[in-house]
């Protein structure tokens, strides 16, 4: 037997048929069907989350609030490069926040065997240029 | 010949030369072709597609001859990829589908060899399966950490043990409720001592779950040094278990954890609200729209939300968690109707119910707070709440008034509270300890729930007083919430991180699980589409921020 998909019995609410009458495929189906041919537009979805963006989900945000002052289990990352000195009185900038992030602390784990330098300076160039959030992350 | 003969033999001879090779449309097809590796053809292998730019994708599974089809795509350009689990991904961009004629896409796949892939490709029951360690290391893993973690954040990460072991005792701070949801300063609980770490199992003492036993575990099998561990997938489906389409939609929104989703009863549309956010979205299951709606909270508390339910109007219900209140929101406008606050500052009132069949007559809308046993019942004319003593939690009503609950302890199962007397009857589940979650009832009004602590699906039929319990076959299962297909007496599941959709008939007690494409779901609650044939499941993939529809076809 053929194998198919999507064959269902009465239902065709998103899987039923597509809606158009043969006049409708004659004047809209033709155009459409050239048109889908000659347009080959790139089929990628543009809302997926960016690997930076997931790296600090999974990486940062269980510990560090990114848009509220207050500590989480660890101190907020807002507006981090805006502030001068890290805690352990080093500039802010975009070397020793990797350093402290590879290095970790006494109440941060070390990330150099988890994250890769590539990883590390994309979640850096994040929290660098990231938009506000919403208050609460 | 009249002009309108000479108009219809000139349209029938174009329609001729558009679908001249085109099957009649009850066997249409859009994309098909067939995935092959060394060892030949793949069967139960997916398949994705999506259109450029579309909200969501498209899953099918092959067949015994490594076959797959898709059919009735709208017409355009489709992405098509592979998800096997242990196979690279493999893609082809801009396959064409037209309205009329069919294309096909082949795929000759290879092992995977990227370790961290290959996680990626596993689900949670596979990676805890594949850790080293005992038996009773991985359960103290699994209690101690899964229930908001999964195994996959172990997997991707190594550290040391003394960091290890900073990671895990920062879980047990005041910072955490019990839930696993991080406590506002007004409502902070106590920092829980070394050699209480067993609050998620108590009493269970030969699991080593204080902190230092779960770091020096954690340490051996991710440690800096640690050799990788081979992943054991489970065997791909056969047979009927391949027949199912998957469609995931993709939320766009950065900080998405979706939590409940609910079919729209006039049909179309698909709802869910945000765990963690103050937002209810709104899917467009015909053109794939989504659409959100933020609902005003109180800016000093966390935002999000727990449950939805229907009310006998079509409106929306949900309980919003730590601003403590129950929302309205009407479905038909899109507009938001109020709010009302339960007398309790610091409540987090995530379980608000509604009677879908008319206003209840003890009151039309019930308010839980389980996180601290609170219960009340509000009356939103008058802005009331009043505080009540109930036995259960959750909530379920039928067309009688008769409200359902669930009851946790030894002797846990459901309970049901007749309206005006308030008389009890409790319908008790066979295994000692039940944990029941959420639940629902089916279209004859038996009730369904999940046991999450033993992954059942326990159905009550409420004619009988009979209690049955179906076992999820994938280990390291969770089983969160269930429903019910009452006309072919069928329970449906989505166990919390399986990755997998369980299947139990009470006709014949068969238990079966179909993979899913994707790994992350953490599925909450799961509704069923029962105008959908055969009905269709909606829930989760709360990691990946998207709400999935699962389907069984027919051929």
């Amino acid at each position: 037997m053929e194998p198919t998909c999507c064959r269902f019995r009465t239902s065709t609410r998103r899987w039923g048929r597509f809606p158009i009458s043969p006049a409708g495929l004659l004047t809209v189906g033709l155009p459409v069907l050239l048109a889908a041919i000659w347009s080959a537009t790139p089929a990628r979805a543009s809302h997926e989350e960016t690997p930076a963006w997931r790296l600090v989900k999974e990486r940062c945000s269980l510990c560090h609030y990114l848009n509220r002052q207050e500590a989480k289990f660890a101190p907020s990352l807002q507006d981090l490069f805006k502030r001068e000195k890290l805690r352990n009185g080093k500039p802010v900038n975009d070397q020793t926040v990797s350093e402290w992030i590879a290095e970790g602390s006494a109440n941060m784990p070390s990330f150099r065997n988890t994250l890769t330098p590539e990883q590390i300076e994309s979640i850096v160039n994040y929290l660098k240029d990231h938009p506000p959030l919403d208050p609460w992350r | 010949m009249t002009r309108n003969y000479q108009f219809l033999f000139v349209f029938l001879t174009l329609l001729g030369i558009v679908s001249c090779s085109a099957p009649s449309p009850s066997e249409r097809f859009s994309i098909r072709g067939t995935v092959t590796a060394a060892e030949g053809p793949l069967e139960g292998a997916y398949i994705g597609a999506r259109g450029g730019n579309s909200t969501f994708t498209t899953y099918v599974m092959t067949d015994g001859r490594g076959q797959f089809t898709f059919r009735n795509l709208a017409p355009g350009n489709y992405l098509v990829f592979t998800r096997i689990s242990g196979f690279r991904t493999l893609e082809k961009e801009n396959i064409t589908v037209a309205e009329a004629s069919g294309t096909t896409a082949d795929f000759q796949v290879e092992p995977e060899t990227d370790y961290m892939k290959l996680v990626e490709q596993a689900s949670n029951s596979e990676l805890l399966e594949s850790f080293p360690g005992t038996q009773q290391e991985k359960e103290a893993l699994f209690s101690r950490c899964d229930g908001c973690h999964g195994a996959y954040y172990i997997a991707k990460s190594r550290f040391t043990e003394k960091d290890w072991l900073l990671i895990v005792s920062k879980m047990k701070s005041a910072m955490t409720t019990p839930v696993g949801d991080i406590s506002p300063p007004g409502r902070r609980g106590r920092t829980v001592e070394p050699g209480e770490e067993d609050y998620f199992r108590p009493g269970e003492e030969r699991l080593r779950t204080d902190d230092e036993s779960i770091a020096e575990y954690l340490a051996r099998i991710r440690g800096p040094e640690s050799p990788d561990f081979p992943i054991k997938f489970q065997a791909r489906p056969t047979g009927e278990l391949t027949r199912a389409v998957v469609t995931e939609y993709q939320i766009a929104r950065e900080w998405t954890l979706p939590h409940d989703v609910l079919v729209d009863p006039r049909g179309r549309y698909v709802w869910y609200a945000e765990w963690r956010l103050n937002y209810f979205g709104r899917i467009d299951t015909e053109t794939g729209e989504m659409k959100d709606y933020p609902i005003p909270g109180r800016d000093d508390r966390p935002p999000g939300f727990l449950t939805l339910n229907w009310d006998h109007e079509g409106n929306l219900w949900g309980g919003q968690l730590w601003s403590g209140r129950a929302v309205k929101f009407d479905v038909k406008a899109e507009k938001f109707l109020g709010s009302w606050d339960v007398p309790q500052e610091w409540a987090r009132t995530g379980t608000v119910g509604v009677c879908r069949h008319a206003a209840h007559p003890d009151g039309p809308v019930w308010i839980d707070d389980a996180l601290f046993g609170k219960h009340w019942i509000l009356n939103p004319e008058t802005g009331k709440a009043v505080e009540h003593d109930t036995k259960g939690s959750r909530f379920a009503c039928d067309s009688k008034g008769n409200i359902y609950s669930l009851k946790h302890g030894e002797q846990g199962g459901v309970i049901k509270t007749e309206p005006g007397t308030r008389k009890m009857v409790e319908y008790i589940a066979p295994t000692p300890n039940a944990d029941p979650h959420r639940l629902t009832l089916d279209g004859e009004e038996n009730v369904w729930y999940g046991d999450w602590e033993h992954a059942k699906i326990t159905y009550v039929d409420t004619q009988t007083g009979t209690v049955t319990e179906y076992d999820a076959l994938t280990p390291w299962s969770r089983v969160y919430n269930a429903v019910g297909d009452a006309v072919r007496k069928i329970g449906w599941a989505v166990p919390h991180v399986s990755d997998r959709v369980m299947k139990a008939d009470a006709n014949t007690g068969q238990v079966v699980e179909f993979p899913l494409p994707s790994k992350g779901h953490a599925v909450r609650n799961v509704d069923i589409d029962m105008a959908a044939n055969p009905p269709a499941l909606w829930f989760v993939n709360q990691r990946n921020g998207r709400i999935v529809r699962f389907q069984e076809y027919v051929e």
